[in-house]
């Protein structure tokens, strides 16, 4: 079975993302699997309301840990660490657990040898079931390292369980930016949707969420979302993809009743009318999703 | 007085927000640390300055000094080294976090580093208010490395008052901001996107002791409540601005609110004064 996934990045946050995939899911008729990668402020879970059938902790990355017993204060580690993780504080180094990332650097150069490394828990990778179904979703702990670790274990699971489902498609919700979750969602992916918004804002970052795109070497293409909130910026954006060969998968309109329909919980799939499968049409034809 | 603006979820204001409240008060400093997206600058005028590159060492190999003992490669926790048992090492730099561990494991001294762009600064003025942004080079996953080095050179500003626009959601990049600042003002709106990742972000401030306090923005285009939110992590809601389209397409031609919507600027200066109030 060929699986193919496609995932919904932005760039800005707040352009739709969470939104869109949830409508998408909703037409795609496909078998499929459904992920949230945006795994430090996940919202697909608020229109899809999946049950719980699985739940399993994220350890990520160990840590550094300081045998207070043993440690003599002398500040080596302090002045060896590039993550400003480890301060001396009242004459014993102390480990900021939110920025520590287990290079071990310490345990090599502490004189006392008194740093050892331990597992912490970073969050926990669950799985429900859904009308348009299943989901993997997983939530961070708050402040946390490793996203982009959390986020491949995710797409990891939704894959295995594509394969033994006979599932043809995975659609992933993805996280804002460009950086760390971003690259883990985008990396081997068939398919990257932008939802932009009509801003200059939306435009600044759709430019560097499509040199990404380019970067990891992941075709895409862009939706305009909002797009009668400024018809001067949307012919902005039309004009931009167009000059930089940028295909233009569809638009969505901002209407109350859309605004209206998420904030119940509901999918607006309905209220995005026809706008809504012929967008689902273009994605599977411009990122060749059927075979 | 050091104000972190932030949200957990995307696309709720931060940025409109904070660039109204630098306009009202053009004499703090202005940082963008939002460093994968940085669009602060598109709302407070034109830049004037200059650009500073942000570097981080990166592992490199010199192939006549490797005596192929393979040590680099145990070290290094992020796979970034390959070795297949025999033979020169292969450094993947897109994996290096340039925590400096292999150059301190080989015994050759092979291993070096050597200063590589992750992304740069820009140190100035915007619309004549002192201003700073780190910006993330696209292609790389440091932002973290980005938001200190702009925090660092921070410092070197006379100004004492800063306005930090922070970066989306509640992982690393927004700890890393939140760190240096005195209150969190955290911008929400009435939806459920809104008020569940608010939930996390009133977590994460409790969590870090930052005094925190709420402003709801798009009000009239959701109604979520978060009362109870209020109550059980006592902050209060300083400031609501009513969502409106005149108000969206002048953000969205890069021009504040603040300057051509007039409630928009009534409200702001009602925010500083309940800053200020509550905040002494």
């Amino acid at each position: 079975m060929n699986i193919r996934e496609v995932v919904i990045i932005s760039g800005k946050g707040g352009t739709g993302k969470t939104t869109l995939t949830a409508s998408l899911a909703s037409v795609a008729e496909e078998r499929k699997i459904l992920a949230d990668a945006d795994v430090d402020a996940p919202n697909l879970a608020l229109l899809l309301h999946p049950g719980e059938s699985s739940r399993q902790p994220f350890f990520g990355m160990s840590i550094a840990e300081v045998d207070h017993a043993r440690c003599v204060g002398c500040g080596v580690c302090e002045v060896s660490c590039r993550y400003d993780a480890i301060h001396v504080r009242d004459g014993k180094a102390v480990v900021d657990e939110g920025f520590c990332e287990g290079c071990r650097v310490c345990l090599h150069v502490c004189p006392e040898q008194c740093i050892s490394l331990k597992t912490i828990e970073r969050g926990t990778v669950r799985r429900g079931d859904t009308a348009l179904g299943p989901l993997w979703h997983a939530r961070l702990y708050l402040g946390g390292e490793n996203t982009g670790l959390m986020v491949a274990l995710l797409r990891k699971e939704a894959r295995k369980e594509a394969e033994a489902s006979g599932s043809s498609l995975i659609i992933t919700d993805g996280p804002p930016g460009i950086g760390c979750p971003v690259t883990s969602s985008v990396t081997g992916a068939d398919f990257a949707v932008i939802v932009s918004e009509p801003s200059r804002s939306a435009l600044s970052d759709l430019r560097r969420a499509a040199e990404l795109c380019g970067i990891l070497a992941v075709p895409f293409g862009i939706v305009i979302n909002r797009w009668n909130l400024s018809e001067e910026l949307t012919e902005t954006i039309n004009e931009t993809c167009g000059n930089e060969g940028w295909p233009v998968l569809g638009t969505i309109p901002f209407e109350e009743k859309i605004a209206e329909a998420v904030g119940a919980g509901r999918i607006p799939a309905e209220e995005m009318g026809d706008a809504l499968p012929e967008l689902w049409h273009a994605i599977q034809k411009t990122g060749r999703l059927k075979r | 007085m050091k104000i972190a603006v932030a949200s957990g979820k995307g696309g709720t204001g931060k940025t409109s927000i904070s660039a109204s409240l630098l306009l009202a008060r053009p004499d703090t400093l202005a940082i963008d640390l939002d460093v994968e997206e940085p669009n602060l600058s598109i709302l407070l005028g034109s830049f004037e300055g200059r650009v500073i590159p942000v570097t981080m060492p990166i592992a490199r190999i010199k192939r006549s000094k490797c005596s192929s003992c393979g040590k680099c490669a145990e070290a290094c926790v992020y796979g970034a080294i390959a070795w297949l048992g025999a033979g020169v090492p292969v450094i993947n730099e897109s994996l290096c976090r340039g925590c400096g561990l292999c150059p301190r494991v080989c015994p050759p001294e092979a291993l070096y580093e050597e200063d590589q762009v992750v992304g740069e600064i820009r140190s100035g003025t915007c619309g004549g208010i002192s201003f700073l942004e780190g910006r993330l080079r696209v292609g790389s996953v440091n932002t973290v490395r980005v938001i200190e080095e702009t925090v660092k050179k921070a410092r070197s500003f006379d100004e004492t008052n800063w306005l930090m626009d922070c970066p989306p959601g509640t992982a690393c990049p927004v700890a890393a901001s939140l760190r240096h600042a005195d209150m969190a003002l955290l911008v929400t709106e009435p939806t459920p996107f809104g008020r569940s990742d608010l939930e996390g972000m009133l977590e994460m401030t409790a969590d870090m002791r930052i005094p925190t306090a709420l402003v709801i923005n798009k009000t009239g285009m959701g109604n979520i409540v978060i009362d109870d939110l209020c109550m059980r992590f006592s902050v209060d809601i300083l400031a609501r601005y009513p969502f409106s389209r005149s108000a969206a397409k002048s953000g969205a031609r890069g021009e504040s609110p603040f300057k051509t919507d007039a409630g928009w600027a009534e409200t702001t200066r009602f925010l500083w004064s309940e800053i200020e109030r509550r905040f002494p």
